[in-house]
């Protein structure tokens, strides 16, 4: 606990620290819109599960279900949650998160049959960007799951831990690609068999993004030797939206395909506010370039709203930006609501405040 | 790029996390020591169960912990408790303190519901004869998956203990470990138990981790301390056992057949234990929850053992673990009941007094009141009963199945004496009955003789178990049981007061004779009945019963003498012993009661399916394979299953293999009889092969597999050297009211119109003396051996020939001639007729036996009946024989196909309840059960509404015949002496070959 403790402090140091102004991939999202692999995650407390590449200060609640039917067996498992979650902004550069599932109901229908209504597991974990092109974006990410779900175990406490690479690309603003590559360990604190399991975890997906506040998500996802040689290999599929500004919502299934998972689905639906000084969403090229689309010249993110900004243009214009260096340096950041300044004014090395 | 400003966050993330995975990981593995056998170490102890119980006594016993050997049961050994329910055997394991033994079933050794061996099948006190346990195993949920399967055991050897441990895990989940040790320390009245339920698997499971009770249903009464429970518990199903689930800190199991021990369950390391209960199955220990994988359940036990039949020991005994284990405080309420109305002060009868003790007061609901106690007075009408301290109680005094008195008494620190309480009055028969003016055993059962007597006698021993009236005793015990009673000398029984019929039978083979009583509270009566024998069985055969059962049965507590007795009374000739799962020798009761002289034991068994599993690999439910009859089977008396062998998780043609391995049964000259082939499931186990497989009557059998449940039938398994058809007779009539014989009798024909030739037999499948007369139906069969010189090869020759009559009464004699002009009797070999062929039909029966019509069938069909040749009987009390046909003679060419090959069985008695086959499949399922003239879906139990025309989806019942109303009658005196039955007899077919090719079937 005490090497937990040390991971938390140092990231919440870095949080303060300051970055620096870039063409950064992160930036092309519309600002609400969720991003990243798909939420809706097979194992408990997300374990294994990608994580985002991109920074933001964030919260979120989510209501997810898993359903497990084996008729021939006379098993089943019905497991539904709700969770809060919440990250924060580390400059841009990376972030910290937590999860908390407050509400935990799971059913293993036999035919006697139990359940399990209470607290369920806990999440915190952290991000750190290595690489930010314009384009693309390389990150290094990990989280803990905690054995909060007090009266769901009695005798071992099961903790788990993933660790490993996520990424975003963006080469155009309706399309983005994601993963996550990493390892999976967990054990239990127990008087018995802590059953200590590693995997590998590996998950590749994209976003379709035909309008800004609107994308088609589909992720693909493979758990190896964690509960067996192949744990799962299972495809995703979500819808994600924003109101242009804040809010996003998530609406996301999990199928597994194969290996030893056998739930029949898995399905979230997540509703998020993101927080910190709000960034429109950039131009999009493309309605530009189609003309004859009548909506074009309606784009909901910037003028429609009385407090949305003036649209930046230099950095969220990846086509009009000429192709950086790799860097590592964060992107500028957004200008809080309150001072719709124009993006070129914003010094580059204001202090983060989200 | 700026590297000199990235890698500090970099590494300092990378390094955090690996810090934390180091951390954690060590904590999980090594942060808590290793306990007991939860890591599943190969090497490893399980941890001694119930450590804080300390008993301490003036002289411990030796203490003993090694497996059983041959020596162990010769005569004089004292080791283990033997007794009604024993199963011991060479090789399980034993464990004593010279208090107590318990024997753990070597794991070669499975019983009932247990996959492995690893359970306790005896319990009791060295050489007590009270062993009153049928199974104790070790399961976390309902299904055959959540049962324990052990694979390795290992005797422990440490100072100070007896112990064993067995090591395995969920039926065909090794993923799911579990560990059971045994332990027997000096001084304990009990032995210790802790089971360890580890999830090793990757998905969550609903867990009890629990002690499976097996009971049977005719024996043991569970009693639990929990609202509204004692002896009565929720009914539950697959579905609904949830809500029969309850909290209790004791469960006390009681068989109520001396001698017996009494068995008081207390968790060790929970304050109460959960669980649900019946008369068939009860589940204890560690409540359900959901169990993560990681997770794991231990169930911590103590299993007393009382002295005595009655609850209240066992009772005694758990408050005083739970004292020892929860500083629970106790006390002592005792008083003495008294009859002083009756004529005979004896009150030392289950039936005649109880009390049951329950927290609460007269204002409480008996729903909220909490049974702590069922207490038995002694003789002298004596009790007393240990309950926690400071609380008030109600007595609730029962005799003959009534609640008598209620009784409030107020318990605080101190032993409590409630004074006398005096029971109403009842009366007293004195029974006697004489065969041919001889003292004789013979059953005799007592009847209401009236409405109003019939309504203030009926009753059930402490509520539970069946109805009876009057009732006189345990209906699954010893005689008087229900309303029966076996006499052989003048017996004195208390009985409420009211006006009784009382009949005495002997057989169909002897008159019956009957007497009315009255019986006036304090006063006394008596009834002494002469039987008659009767010259009705033909010459040349032999009477059989060739499917019953005793306590060595799991669902039968009749002690042998009183099994033997009503054998003897029933005039049978020869018994197929077939006790589930066991062979059964009564050597011991035989010889006590001199019976060998007057009938011939044979020794089989029952193969009764406890075990799900996937007989039809497509079949949405589990299932078995239903009951089989095999004999002979000799008798080990110190081998597994007493000779026979594991039955489970096999189809027919399998079993019968293994019998002809395993045990010394030969399918070339012994018998494997399919026993009431169409069945309910009974506690969901199939009891009928062909409802096994949805076997149909209107479709062809398939020759060939071809995956179908049909095909399955005629098939040899894998592993087989028989097709699941290779049997040799299948009951048709089965049980004293015969109730499914309809369906039985489709099946047969069906099979004899398939070509699929085998003997019919009428069997009582008696358990005892309540749920079927002994004898009755029986089987009539023609062989060339007789008593004095009996010859099993012979006997069973005949059977497998089909040289039987089946009947509860009426006796048939038929035969034709063959080609040659040769007297042809009803057997399984086809013949060719004489081209002029009549059949002969000769009909008796006794007086008392209503029989109104012969029925002729061919090949399925019944083509002539006859009522208006059959001579009516005398008096029905009366000796007086008169043949009711005496040589009819029909011609084959009247009854007969003008060609092609034929079969005809003929059947007499009363008319048969009308029926119908309203699900379509060619069995006859239901019958007019709301007695409108039609038989339709208003008759189906449970249709409210009338479903789409066509086939139904549910049918049945068949109706039984209405019970006789008029006392006076023929049919009443029958329906008092075949309880519940109507007179009947069937012929086994005469098969004609007429085309000269074998017999392969009709059209």
């Amino acid at each position: 606990m005490r090497a937990l403790g040390t991971t938390l402090l140092a990231l919440a140091l870095l949080a303060v620290a300051p970055g620096a102004a870039q063409a950064d991939p992160c930036e092309s999202f519309s600002y609400g819109l969720p991003q990243g692999p798909i939420t809706a995650a097979l194992l408990d407390g997300r374990l294994g599960a990608g994580q985002r590449a991109c920074a933001r200060s964030e919260v979120g609640l989510d209501a997810g279900g898993m359903l497990l039917v084996d008729t021939h067996n006379f098993y089943g498992h019905l497991l539904a949650g709700l969770s809060l979650d919440g990250s924060l902004a580390l400059g841009g550069r990376g972030e910290l998160f937590a999860r908390m599932e407050f509400l935990r109901f799971q059913q293993v229908i036999t035919p006697t049959p139990a359940t399990h209504l209470g607290l369920g597991h806990t999440t915190l974990g952290g991000t750190w960007r290595l690489l930010i092109k314009e384009k693309a974006s390389l990150g290094v990410t990990g989280k803990v799951v905690l054995p909060t779900a007090f009266d769901l175990y009695k005798n071992a406490w099961p903790v788990g831990m993933d660790m490993g690479l996520n990424f975003v690309a963006t080469p155009s603003h309706w399309l983005s690609f994601h993963g996550h590559g990493g390892l999976v360990v967990s054990a239990a604190i127990t008087r018995g068999d802590p059953m200590p399991r590693i995997g590998a975890v590996v998950t590749a997906g994209l976003a379709l993004q035909p309008a800004a506040g609107f994308a088609f998500v589909a992720d693909l996802h493979g758990n190896f030797g964690y509960r067996g040689p192949l744990d799962v290999f299972a495809g995703a599929l979500g819808v994600r939206f924003s109101d242009g500004k804040r809010f996003g919502f998530e609406v996301a299934a999990t199928i597994p395909l194969a290996g030893v998972e056998r739930s029949v689905l898995r399905m979230d639906l997540r509703a998020s506010i993101r927080l910190g000084p709000y960034r429109p969403a950039p131009p999009r090229a493309k309605k530009k370039e189609t003309p004859a689309e009548p909506e074009a010249p309606a784009e909901p993110e910037a003028p429609a709203e009385p407090e949305t900004p003036a649209e930046p243009e230099a950095p969220a214009e990846p086509e009009a930006a000429s192709e950086p260096e790799t860097t590592t340096e964060p992107p500028p950041e957004p200008q809080p609501e309150s001072a719709p300044a124009a993006p070129e004014q914003a010094p580059p090395e204001q202090p983060r405040d989200d | 790029m700026q590297a000199n400003q990235q890698p500090r966050p970099t590494v300092a993330l990378l390094a955090a996390f690996s810090i934390a995975v180091s951390g954690v990981t060590a904590l999980a593995i090594g942060g808590c020591a290793s306990d007991s056998c939860l890591s599943g170490e190969e090497d490893c102890i399980v941890s001694s169960p119930c450590d804080r119980l300390v008993f301490e006594c003036p002289n411990s016993g030796s203490l003993e912990a090694r497996l059983l050997t041959i020596d162990d049961f010769a005569a004089g050994q004292s080791l283990l408790p033997g007794g009604m329910d024993a199963l011991a055997a060479v090789g399980d394991i034993v464990l004593s303190n010279g208090l107590v033994t318990a024997v753990i079933d070597s794991l070669e050794h499975p019983h009932y519901l247990a996959p492995s061996g690893g359970t306790i099948i005896d319990l009791g006190t060295p050489g007590g004869g009270n062993d009153s346990l049928r199974n104790i195993f070790h399961a976390t949920g309902l299904l055959p998956g959540d049962a324990a399967i052990y694979t390795s055991f290992q005797i422990i050897d440490a100072a100070g203990v007896a112990a064993v441990q067995f090591q395995g895990h969920l039926d065909d989940h090794p993923e799911y470990r579990v560990n059971t040790r045994y332990e027997i320390r000096p001084c304990d009245p009990g032995i210790r138990v802790r089971t360890e339920f580890v999830n090793g698997g990757v998905e969550p499971q609903s867990w009890m981790g629990a002690d499976g009770f097996y009971y049977g249903k005719r024996e043991h009464l569970p009693f639990t301390a929990s609202p509204g429970a004692g002896f009565e518990h929720p009914s539950f199903g697959l579905s609904s056992v949830p809500a029969a689930i309850k909290d209790t800190p004791y469960l006390a199991i009681a068989a109520h057949t001396e001698p017996a021990v009494s068995y008081g369950i207390v968790a060790c390391n929970l304050e109460q234990a959960s669980g649900f209960h019946s008369t068939e199955v009860s589940a204890m220990g560690a409540p359900l929850r959901v169990v993560l994988p990681r997770d794991y359940i231990v169930y911590e036990r103590f299993i007393g053992v009382a002295e005595g039949a009655a609850v209240s020991g066992a009772v005694d005994l758990a408050l005083d673990v739970r004292e020892r284990l929860w500083g629970e405080a106790w006390v002592t309420l005792g008083g003495q009941i008294t009859s002083t109305g009756d004529l005979s002060q004896n009150l030392d009868s289950d039936a005649r007094v109880a009390v049951l003790i329950s927290e609460g007061n007269l204002q409480t609901p008996s729903e909220e009141r909490i049974p702590r106690s069922h207490v038995l007075p002694d003789s002298s009408g004596l009790f007393s009963a240990r309950l926690p301290a400071d609380r008030t109680y109600v007595l609730t005094v029962q005799s003959f199945g009534h609640t008598v008195l209620e009784q409030e008494a107020v318990v605080a620190q101190d032993s409590v004496d409630v004074g006398t309480i005096d029971l109403p009055a009842v009366g007293e028969l004195v029974l006697d009955a004489r065969l041919d003016g001889m003292s004789n055993h013979i059953l005799a059962l007592v009847y209401p003789a009236d409405d109003e007597t019939q309504s203030a006698v009926e009753g059930a021993i402490f509520g539970q178990f069946e109805s009876c009236a009057p009732l006189l005793g345990n209906p699954n015990g010893p005689s008087p049981a229900c309303n029966r009673v076996l006499v052989d000398g003048a017996v004195t029984l208390p009985i409420l007061p009211g006006n009784y019929d009382i009949f005495a039978t002997a057989g169909p083979f002897s008159s019956l004779a009957h007497q009315r009583v009255e019986i006036s509270a304090g006063g006394s009566a008596a009834a002494v009945l002469e039987l008659h024998s009767l010259d009705l069985q033909p010459p040349g055969t032999l009477s059989a019963d060739l499917h019953v059962h005793g306590s060595a049965s799991f669902d039968s507590s009749i002690p042998d003498y009183d099994r033997v007795a009503a054998f003897l009374a029933a005039r049978i000739d020869v018994i197929a012993s077939t006790d589930h799962d066991v062979v059964w020798d009564y050597a011991a009761a035989m010889d006590q009661l001199g019976a060998w002289d007057r009938m011939h034991l044979i020794e089989g068994l029952e193969t009764t399916g406890h075990i799900l599993f996937r007989l039809q690999p497509e079949f949405p439910f589990p299932q078995v394979m239903g009951h089989w009859n095999f004999w002979p089977v000799p008798f080990d008396p110190a081998g597994a299953w007493r000779g026979a062998t594991w039955d489970e998780k096999l189809e027919p043609g399998q079993l019968f293999t293994r019998l002809q391995n395993n045990t010394g049964w030969d399918a070339s000259t012994g018998i494997a009889q399919l026993n009431h082939p169409i069945a309910d499931l009974q506690f969901g186990r199939d009891l009928g092969y062909a409802s096994t497989l949805g076997l149909v009557g209107n479709e062809d059998l398939p020759t060939e597999f071809d995956g179908t449940p049909a095909s399955m039938f005629l098939y040899q398994p894998p592993g087989a050297d028989f097709a699941n058809s290779d049997y040799h007779s299948q009951e048709v009539m089965n049980g004293t009211n015969n109730e499914r014989f309809l369906s039985f009798r489709a099946f047969w024909f069906y099979l004899l119109n398939q070509g699929i030739v085998r003997a019919g037999t009428a069997n009582s499948d008696s358990h005892g003396l309540t749920d079927n007369v002994m004898g009755s139906p029986r089987n009539i069969v023609w062989t060339t051996t007789s008593l004095l010189d009996f010859d099993d090869q012979a006997f069973n020759d005949a059977i497998r020939q089909g040289h039987i009559l089946g009947t509860n009464g009426p006796v048939l004699q038929v035969s034709t001639t063959d080609a040659s002009g040769a007297v042809r009797r009803p057997g399984l070999t086809p013949f060719a007729p004489a081209v002029d062929a009549v059949l002969s039909i000769d009909l008796d029966a006794a007086p008392w036996v209503p029989t109104d019509e012969v029925r002729i069938i061919v090949n399925g069909e019944v083509v002539h009946t006859v009522r208006e040749k059959i001579a009516p009987p005398g008096d029905p009390l009366g000796t007086t024989l008169a043949p009711r046909i005496k040589g009819l003679k029909i011609p084959l060419s009247e009854l007969l196909p003008a060609s092609g090959d034929a079969w005809l069985v003929v059947e007499a008695g009363r008319a048969l309840a009308a029926s119908a086959d309203l699900d379509c499949d060619g069995l006859p399922d239901t019958g007019d059960n709301n007695g409108d003239g039609a038989i339709d879906w208003q008759d189906v139990e449970g249709l409210t509404e009338a479903p789409e025309a066509g086939c139904l989806d549910t049918s049945g019942p068949l109706a039984e015949p209405p019970a006789p109303t008029d006392r006076t009658s023929r049919d009443y005196f029958f329906h008092a002496a075949v309880p519940g039955g109507y007179p009947l007899a069937f012929t086994n077919p005469l098969i004609f070959d007429r085309d000269g090719n074998g017999y392969s079937g009709v059209n």
